[in-house]
């Protein structure tokens, strides 16, 4: 074993050898010439690529499209390729003067697309679809399916969570349409599967993640955005369509791929927080001179200041720096393997990835095992068979550590303690109870939980050819999801706090919950396509079952006699028991036509029809018609002679759509029962009898689901043969319907301020434009691409309840309001004047408070009444990016491929959260000496007047931290994605070690960010996943990743 | 083709299960799907139609802050139940009218639903009559707080809810009476209720009390003779009345409640929890005192569960028990003590009454006239108790702490003293004083032994600020009835033109007439209501 490895080695480092070595030069060699031309138009073409097949040599055309070139021998192959053409292999025998005429590539534009339910010809498309290859994913060792969309396609928003292991990024398409859902409908392989359904509880929120795709194992991903691309999805297709292909074998001998990377990321940016110097310098100040009297604070009783806490107790030698010690270098391995083939019958592909990935913050990782098999069988002429199945198993353990909270620690404070149960140390304490925040590292070292997701998903079909073009196609699919998670708390103890007694964690806590959903769908597809004369004609009709059911058990409990024993059962108190069961059901109908004339007049229209569980009585069924048409221009005669562009089409297109999970309910249409919270006590024994009465909320039998009505007008474009092509969309989109809770009278003797009932009621807009825009192009023998996307976004609320909608911060702050005429969900908030130098500015300044002074931060006062209110905020940013765009250069010379991406956004504000705590210099709510940033050391006092950070004050009596514009940033950003550094053993030499092709690579990811935003990072959450938008707890790492790909 | 038949009928089938298909009963709620099916469910709904009489948005906290803290009898801590300075926009006033909306949705809930289950007919009957009195009930406080308001007489849908305008009293008080005594179609309260319950429903509306409600309703609408007259149906046969119910006075024959000295008092019985009231009735109602005793029409029934799944307290989470201990105890019991009793109200009583020490605490008192317990046995506090009054209440409150939050002390609505002197004043007003003084007697001569306190004619003798029968009966009101929230209604009701007794403006200086008769509708109500609701008089 070990002497086949080695000898292995061997041949490796020969081989690497030989990437320096210059090739031998061989006996039979002899030169020839030739020339190369545009067979469509018979003019030569300058700048084709010419190499020798098997070897690195080759040479260019010149101007008049003449090269030559020294062959080896009568066997050897030239490879004549070129931008915008179809390559071509010649045979040199004895020729030694080689004339070829090029055929134009239109092959491009001739790719097949995935479409719902079938495919279609992208020249013939009249829809909205972007679409991004399996070539493009190499380039970025994506780790889910949303990253790898990042940029890539015009109109998608992507927005990355966090980046601990396993989040996933929010996809938005074409702005946010509802304040409810606006998650796009995954399908995968056919089957719709949705990362997320309704919620009724907390506890019953189902989400399947989309991290059991191996994003290696996808041959395309289809974006479908405007309604008549979308409609044949109905009631789901509202937010748009992601169309997730796997690989399938293909014609051909078997191929095995095998890929290996390893990453290792860490977190670029970290707050500024001060040293133990700072620390204590600034608190004793603080205690001292900042109190509302002037004079310092003292203890209770005594006439000891507290500040001498920090100058007499505290040993300032000790400096840790928290966030450095829970955060660290981690490393990602990822394997990958794929075995494919086909034979005139059959094809199949199977594969297997391993992926072994640790977050930045230490004790978080992820671990995730997927095997796949996709084949597909023709019994005979007129029956086919297949399957695609898919089982992973992903876990993630740790805790989300709150890097906020380590960048919060003590400086001072200790990290270990030997004589605290646990181990760790405690924040410093003294009669004044000061210093809140616990010990982060205890904590994430202490807790543990995971997460288990297994699933398996799997779709089986049989299709008849009934006659010619006829086909009818039965399938089958399902969709298991287990998830198990587990978290524990074990006692331990950070010592004794003057005031607070016992810090850390008094109980061992166990609570452990699981969860198994199923989700299994039947389909009936009919398919007829046939042309006649210069008709096409494509017609589909289709039915579809769908049943989720999703089951859930949790349990709790705590003080575990014996440590070993941390599963339920050895929980002896406050054990308790919860479960539930939700289901939805789908019925549905569907058709489409797809038409074209002479390949010049295009029509697409389809409809469906959706009956679903969640749709109030009422309304159990809608419909969703679309229709679209193109004109490809560029084959009408009269364009014959137009010079550059050799293709035009113009497509324009309407159609409904239905957001289905903008009902965030399972069954909206039930007054719930309270049975347990009415009681009324009877008899002589007085015995509590529980009652029974409609409680919650009131039924609405009308509900149904968001309605977007989406007008799409379009162009495409191809110049110089295809060697620029541009795509331009302008949509409108407009959600009726909107679901929104409405007031609940007195009169209705239904409970105020729980789940009031929800109308159809609301509007949003949606409008832009998408441009997409690509060249590719050589110099010499430097092959390029440049690509470009763009995506504008004007939202606004059009219409809501009556009401504005307001959104709170985790501190239960109002920032942001959702009002008519605005786009959803908009910053709200004071406008900030600067900062009052003179008592005599406060007189005349409108009043803010009693205790307003100097060096207190000064609010506009907008209602003009002379006194700062909560009427004095206004809206003061925007949430949703105006502008989305990405761009992407591809390099390739030799052996050597390139490729950068970068992806930005422009015109959005960010609230930047954490500079609240980290700037004002006072102690804020509960925040009680909490470590800052060193600015706040530049706060303004006699003789440093000129700074921008206020006064010294403990209580923060101006509320000089309220919402205001100075924590609302530009947070437009342009990122270097992705930069990706490859190199291809030549032909000659893998050959020669039965290796078709070898590529080595490195690749740097999140590397260098342009942007204003002075937080951890400028990307947010999509806001509407509630208050957790603000969140800047862990900013997406930068990635190195080395990785080594073979085709045997 | 064949195939094509064959594929076609695959679809077909299945198209041809839709409906059933898509039709889910939820699994964890009961909901209005799957519910009012039989008769547990028409028990549990009526359950639910009381129990809102027993949160503390009610007869729990609210309506006595509202009602005693706006009257002379209190003074509540928080100087805008005195001052009358809350606005449209008050959330107590709020809870309150929502509250009062609640009982009535569930009541009428009971009325659209329970008819059409099938169970024991003459159960489903009685349920009826029940859910018939509790919308009566509810719509009394709807007429006496607010006077025109919606009357809501079916459970209303969503686009309904918000678009309701108001009724007239006349309507609401109309409705009072269809619901209690029936119409020429329609059987009332007062036929559906039997007179008695067994003791494991004792509690429940009877017909004693719809008849109570009743000329308690006439009484209000000053319809003299049909109130007397409703009245006589429920008085002891020894005092001319029908006697029905087999209601009466608690004595003071029991030896049970002997104190050291000797000395009974009937009088703080009638207050007491269950385990201190006496021997049961055949019918399982206490003789003496405790909690449904025979001198009780219809009293919040509460016990000490508390369901507080979330861990905590707060508006429409389930308990059964009282909040009144929590908020009218005394401070140094750990409670608030957010309204307590007025000098005024203290010295009203007559030298030598007991029934100021069954209503008040004085400083440094402890109930302690079961000395084997621990109950009671921290003295109230004056001094560390707050310095606004200096007394707390003792009636209806059971300062027991170690119940935490809710203690199980019923609370009475209609007590047959109530009864009695409601019907003095019917015939005052009638003109028959000598008539209406017997019944006045009646309640002053139980009073207690050995203590005994004049007759009422002696009493208006003897007493300089008491000239009158009238003057009497205010001044017995107020001490017989005193904290169990009838003397700001009183107040008013004296005020009227018609009646003229009083000026309500000399027992509270704050008190606007013409606008601080009725509550203000709250402004959310008005605001949803798209223009349907007006403001209630000198409210805007």
């Amino acid at each position: 074993m070990r002497r086949r490895s080695c000898t292995k080695w061997k041949k490796y480092l020969l081989l690497l050898y030989s990437i320096f070595v210059a090739s031998v030069s061989f006996a039979q060699e002899r030169e020839i010439s030739g020339t190369i031309t545009d067979s469509s138009v018979d003019e030569p073409l300058p700048g084709v690529n010419i190499t020798i097949k098997g070897t690195s040599k080759g040479t260019i055309t010149d101007v008049d499209g003449n090269f030559s070139i020294t062959v080896p021998s009568n066997e050897s192959i030239l490879v004549i390729s070129y931008i915008g053409f179809n390559s071509e292999e010649v045979q040199v025998n004895d020729q030694t003067v080689i004339i070829i005429g090029m055929v134009p590539d239109i092959g491009s534009l001739d790719e097949v697309v995935v479409i719902g339910y079938g495919t279609q010809k992208k020249s013939d498309l009249t829809g909205s679809i972007s679409s991004v290859s399996s070539e493009e994913l190499e380039k970025i060792a994506a780790t889910n399916v949303s990253q790898a969309l990042q940029g890539r396609a015009s109109g998608v928003w992507i927005t990355s969570s966090s980046g601990q292991p396993g989040d996933e990024a929010r996809v938005r398409i074409r702005g946010i349409s509802s304040i409810n859902r606006s998650d796009p409908l995954y399908v995968i392989d056919g089957i719709p599967v949705s990362t997320q359904t309704a919620e009724y509880s907390d506890n019953a929120k189902y989400t399947a993640s989309l991290n059991s795709i191996n994003p290696a194992d996808i041959e395309s991903i289809e974006v479908l955005k405007d309604a008549s691309a979308t409609a044949i999805y109905g009631s789901r297709g509202a937010n748009g369509v992601i169309l997730i292909t796997t690989k399938r074998g293909k014609k051909g001998d078997p191929k095995v791929n095998f890929s290996y990377y390893k990453s290792f990321s860490k977190i670029q940016k970290l707050q500024d927080v001060m040293n133990s110097q700072q620390f204590v310098s600034f608190y004793s100040d603080l205690l001292d001179n900042g109190t509302l009297s002037g004079n310092p604070a003292y203890i209770a009783g005594t006439n000891i200041p507290v500040s001498s806490f920090y100058t007499d107790t505290i040993d300032s030698s000790i400096d840790n720096d928290w966030q450095d010690l829970i955060t660290r270098t981690a490393q990602t391995d990822n394997y990958y393997l794929l075995i494919s083939g086909a034979s005139e019958y059959s094809n199949y592909s199977v594969s297997m990835g391993y992926r072994s990935e640790a977050g930045a913050v230490v004790n978080l990782n992820l671990e995730r095992i997927n095997l796949r098999v996709n084949s597909d069988h023709k019994i005979n002429k007129i029956i086919k068979l297949g399957e695609s199945l898919s089982v992973s198993y992903v876990t993630t353990k740790g805790d989300n550590a709150s890097l906020q909270n380590a960048s919060r620690n003590a400086p001072f404070m200790p990290i270990y303690d030997s004589l605290n149960l646990g181990g760790y140390a405690g924040p410093y304490f003294t009669t004044t109870g000061r210093n809140e925040v616990t010990n982060t590292l205890a904590e994430v070292n202490l807790r543990e939980k995971s997460d288990i997701q297994s699933r398996i998903l799997v779709n089986i079909y049989g299709e008849l050819e009934i006659v010619k073009g006829l086909k009818y196609k039965l399938s089958g699919s399902g969709d298991y999801v287990t998830t198990n998670s587990r978290s524990f708390t074990p006692q331990y103890d950070l010592g004794a706090d003057g005031n607070m007694g016992i810090r850390g964690n008094a109980l061992a806590t166990l609570n452990e919950s699981r969860r198994f959903t199923t989700r299994w769908i039947l389909e009936n597809l009919l398919t007829y396509q046939n042309t006649f004369d210069k008709h096409e004609i494509t017609l589909m009709a289709g039915h579809a079952a769908e049943s989720f059911h999703t089951q859930g058990l949790t349990s709790s409990g705590t003080s575990f006699p014996n440590p070993e024993i941390t599963v339920p059962s050895g929980a002896t108190e406050n054990i308790t028991m919860d479960g539930d069961i939700w289901e939805e059901k789908l019925l549905s109908f569907f058709g489409r036509v797809i038409y074209s004339y002479d390949s010049k007049y295009l029509l697409t229209a389809s409809i469906r029809r959706d009956g679903s569980s969640r749709f109030g009585v009422n309304n159990k069924f809608g419909t969703f018609p679309s229709f679209s048409l193109g004109w490809k221009i560029s084959r009408e005669k009269f364009f014959d002679g137009v010079p550059l562009i050799n293709d035009l089409k113009l497509r324009f297109g309407w159609g409904q759509t239905g957001n289905q999970d903008g009902i965030r309910k399972y069954y909206p249409y039930f007054s719930g029962i309270n049975t347990n919270r009415t009681f009324y006590v009877f008899g002589t024994d007085q015995v509590t009898h529980f009652g029974g009465t409609p409680f919650f909320d009131s039924a609405n039998p009308d509900v149904k689901w968001e309605t977007i009505e989406q007008t799409n007008l379009g162009l495409d474009m191809g110049l110089w043969k295809n060697r620029l092509t541009l795509s331009a969309d302008y949509y409108i989109k407009k959600t009726k319907d909107m679901l929104l809770p409405v007031p609940l009278s007195y009169h209705s003797g239904l409970l105020q301020g729980f789940a009031e009932p929800i109308l159809n009621i609301g509007r949003i807009d949606n409008k832009g434009i998408e441009l997409n825009i690509s060249y590719k192009g050589s110099i010499s023998q430097l092959q390029y691409t440049l690509s470009g996307n763009l995506t504008t976004i004007r939202n606004e609320t059009v219409q809501l309840a009556g009401s504005d909608i307001e959104h709170a911060d985790q501190n239960n702050i109002i920032v942001m309001r959702t009002v008519e005429g605005l786009p959803l969900s908009s910053f709200y908030g004071y406008i900030e004047e600067g900062i009052f130098q003179t008592e005599e500015e406060i007189a005349n300044h409108a009043r803010q408070n009693a205790n307003t002074a100097p060096g207190d931060i000064k609010f506009k006062d907008l209602d003009g009444d002379h006194v700062i209110t909560a009427n004095d905020r206004t809206y003061i940013g925007k949430s949703i990016p105006g502008l989305i765009y990405g761009f992407n250069l591809d390099l390739s010379y030799r052996q050597f491929d390139f490729s950068a991406f970068f992806q930005g956004v422009a015109d959005v504000q960010r609230y930047n959260k954490p500079r609240r705590i980290l700037t004002i210099p006072s102690n804020l709510g509960n925040e009680i000496d909490v470590n800052k940033s060193p600015e706040v050391l530049n706060y303004w006092r006699e003789g440093n007047t000129g700074t921008n950070i206020p006064r010294l004050i403990e209580t923060d009596p101006n509320n000089n931290a309220r919402f205001s514009t100075r924590f609302i940033e530009n947070a437009g950003f342009l990122r270097l994605r992705n930069l990706q550094i490859g190199y291809s053993l030549p032909e000659s030499l893998s050959s020669k070690i039965n290796i078709d092709r070898f590529r080595i690579y490195a690749s740097f990811q999140n590397v260098l960010t342009f942007t204003k935003y002075s937080g951890l990072d400028p990307e947010g959450l999509a806001i509407d996943e509630g208050p957790t938008a603000f969140l800047d707890s862990y900013p997406p790492p930068g990635i190195i990743t080395l990785g080594v790909n073979f085709d045997f | 083709m064949k195939k094509i038949t064959i594929i076609l009928s695959i679809i077909f089938v299945f198209a041809a299960c839709t409906e059933d298909f898509l039709d889910i009963t939820p699994a964890n709620n009961l909901s209005d799907g799957n519910y009012y099916k039989n008769q547990d469910h028409a028990l549990a709904a009526i359950a639910s139609a009381y129990d809102v009489m027993t949160w503390m948005e009610f007869y729990g906290v609210w309506y006595a802050l509202l009602l005693e803290g706006a009257g002379d009898d209190c003074i509540p801590e928080n100087s805008r139940f005195k001052e009358l300075t809350y606005n449209t926009d008050d959330g107590t006033i709020a809870d309150m009218y929502m509250i009062l909306y609640m009982g009535i949705m569930r009541s009428n809930a009971v009325l659209e639903k329970v008819p059409a289950i099938e169970m024991d007919e003459e159960l489903k009957n009685r349920i009826l009559g029940e859910a018939k009195f509790l919308r009566a009930f509810y719509n009394w406080h709807l007429v006496t707080l607010w006077g025109e308001a919606p009357l809501i007489t079916e459970v209303l849908t969503l686009e309904e809810q918000t678009q309701q305008s108001k009724n007239t009293t006349t309507e609401i008080w109309n409705q009072i009476e269809t619901d209690l005594l029936g119409t020429g179609e329609v059987t009332g309260a007062i036929d559906l209720l039997p007179e008695t319950y067994d003791p494991s429903n004792i509690g429940r509306a009877s017909k004693g009390a719809a008849i109570a409600l009743l000329a308690k309703s006439y009484l209000y609408q000053e319809m003299w003779q049909e109130a007397s007259d409703m009245f006589d149906r429920i008085i002891e046969p020894d005092l001319g009345g029908d006697g029905i119910g087999g209601y009466g006075l608690v004595q003071y024959d029991d030896p049970q409640y002997q104190d050291s000295a000797g000395f009974h008092d009937a009088y703080l019985s009638v207050f007491l929890e269950n385990p201190f009231a006496g021997e049961n009735l055949e019918d399982g109602r206490p003789a003496i005192g405790g909690e449904n005793s025979k001198e009780s029409v219809f009293e919040v029934q509460y016990n000490d569960y508390i369901a507080f799944p979330d861990g905590g307290m707060w508006l429409g989470w389930g308990n059964a028990g009282s909040f009144r201990n929590l908020y009218f105890g005394a401070t140094n019991w750990g409670a608030y003590r957010n309204l307590c009793p007025s000098e005024g109200f203290v010295n009203e009583f007559e030298a030598g009454d007991p029934r100021k020490n069954a209503s008040v605490f004085s400083n440094g008192d402890i109930m302690d006239y079961r000395p084997e317990t621990q109950f009671y046995m921290v003295p109230f506090d004056y001094a560390t108790s707050g310095s606004y009054s200096q007394w707390i209440m003792k009636k209806t409150i059971y300062p027991i702490w170690y119940l935490a939050n809710a203690a199980p002390i019923n609370f009475p609505l209609i007590r047959y003293a109530d009864v009695l002197l409601m019907k003095a004043e019917a015939l005052i007003n009638l003109g028959d004083e000598p008539a209406a003084a017997q019944y006045i007697n009646r309640v002053r001569q139980r009073v207690g032994a050995p203590v005994t306190i004049p007759w009422v004619e002696d009493l208006i003798s003897s007493n300089s600020s008491i000239s009158d029968l009238k003057d009497a009966l205010i001044h017995e009101r107020r001490v017989e009835l005193g904290l169990e929230i009838h003397r700001m209604r009183d107040l008013i009701r004296w005020s009227s033109p018609t009646v003229n007794w009083v000026k309500v403006s000399d027992h509270n200086q704050f008190f606007v007439a013409g606008k601080h008769e009725y509550f203000p509708i709250p402004q959310y109500e008005i605001d949803i209501s798209g223009g349907n609701l007006v403001q209630n008089p000198n409210w805007n």
